[in-house]
């Protein structure tokens, strides 16, 4: 087209950079399904935990707890869930104990609405944005120096693109 | 030896341009030297040369043609500005509309951007707890992008949970 060619170069560039950019803007502001994992986690400096289903967390896990203040050398996972929580959407009762229930709820934008109750009564509710890697930690003591943790992280969406393969070393 | 400013001053006498005076004063020196009349007389040989050399222009057309020709450029010339300003939108869609409109793009997505990154970075989270009688700390590491939320109980009122009651490590 005639209209085209005397646009000068930067124009198009700019035009195409900013269609493409407000595209993938649109793209990432869909409304996501975020697919997140709970851990019930128990601190402890004991080597072995005294119920043999618990299992040590993950070398990870374990690495970004120590680097925080709590006391404990050693993390046991004591229950484990996964939820799908679409945008807008809540997750009501997760069960991470017989006396420990989630709701979480995905408020849009990586953030998320977690609410903590005990006994069937609410706790605390905590507001957090919570992109991949990130950690929410809701933590308290469960006596004999020892304490609880519930962990929330996202993790990737089984529709989701795999990560890249990483060649081993030998 | 005849300078350069008689020479020039003979040829304007030849040429008719001098002041009566100035050609009365040339023509007494012209008597009184020979070799400004010689140079008079070699002057006027060659402007006689050269005029019987000189051809007329012939125009390849007509002569009526010649001068339509450019009288449709002086009218095509002072139409050009007013076309100017017909074609002034279409210009400016073309020239500026385009840009701007890319320009307004990225500004767009640059202040979505900045929005976004705002809400996302600039909230470090809420939390509402259920009893005044529990507190709580929060602790950020923002390295390994850890918010680890510390829960205790600081009253003595039974009605408010004990946080220590969520978790046992016991078998159950």
């Amino acid at each position: 087209m005639k209209i085209f060619r005397v646009v000068p170069i930067w124009a198009k560039v700019a035009f195409c950079a900013g269609a493409l950019a407000l595209m993938c803007q649109a793209q990432a502001a869909q409304a996501e399904t975020m697919r997140l994992e709970a851990l019930l986690v128990w601190g402890t400096d004991e080597p072995q935990s005294p119920n043999p289903k618990h299992e040590p967390v993950d070398a990870d896990l374990a690495r970004r707890l120590r680097k925080l203040p709590y006391k404990w050398k050693n993390y046991f996972l004591v229950h484990r869930e996964v939820a799908e929580v679409a945008d807008g959407e809540t997750k009501a009762k997760i069960s991470m104990s017989k006396r420990c229930v989630l709701d979480i709820k995905n408020l849009g934008t990586n953030r998320v609405e977690v609410r903590l109750h005990g006994d069937g009564k609410p706790v605390s509710v905590h507001t957090e944005t919570l992109p991949i890697r990130q950690l929410l930690i809701l933590s308290g003591d469960a006596g004999n120096e020892t304490g609880w943790l519930v962990i929330i992280r996202r993790v990737q969406r089984l529709d989701s693109p795999p990560p890249p393969l990483v060649k081993g070393t030998n | 030896m005849i300078n350069q400013e008689s020479q020039l001053k003979l040829q304007a006498y030849l040429d008719g341009e001098l002041s009566a005076p100035e050609a009365a004063e040339v023509q007494g020196w012209l008597s009184r030297e020979p070799d400004a009349q010689a140079l008079l007389d070699e002057l006027r040989n060659t402007k006689a040369a050269l005029l019987g050399f000189e051809e007329g222009c012939r125009l390849p057309e007509s002569r009526e043609f010649f001068w339509s020709k450019i009288e449709r450029e002086i009218e095509r010339q002072t139409e050009a500005p007013a076309l100017a300003r017909h074609t002034s939108l279409s210009y400016w869609l073309r020239h500026h509309f385009l840009p701007l409109s890319g320009v307004a793009l990225l500004s767009c997505f640059l202040g979505v951007l900045y929005v976004e990154s705002g809400r996302s970075a600039g909230q470090f989270g809420e939390m509402e707890l259920a009893s005044e009688d529990m507190g709580s700390y929060t602790f950020r590491d923002h390295n390994e992008h850890i918010t680890a939320v510390w829960l205790y109980n600081h009253g003595d009122d039974s009605k408010s949970i004990e946080p220590s009651s969520l978790v046992s490590a016991q078998p159950e």
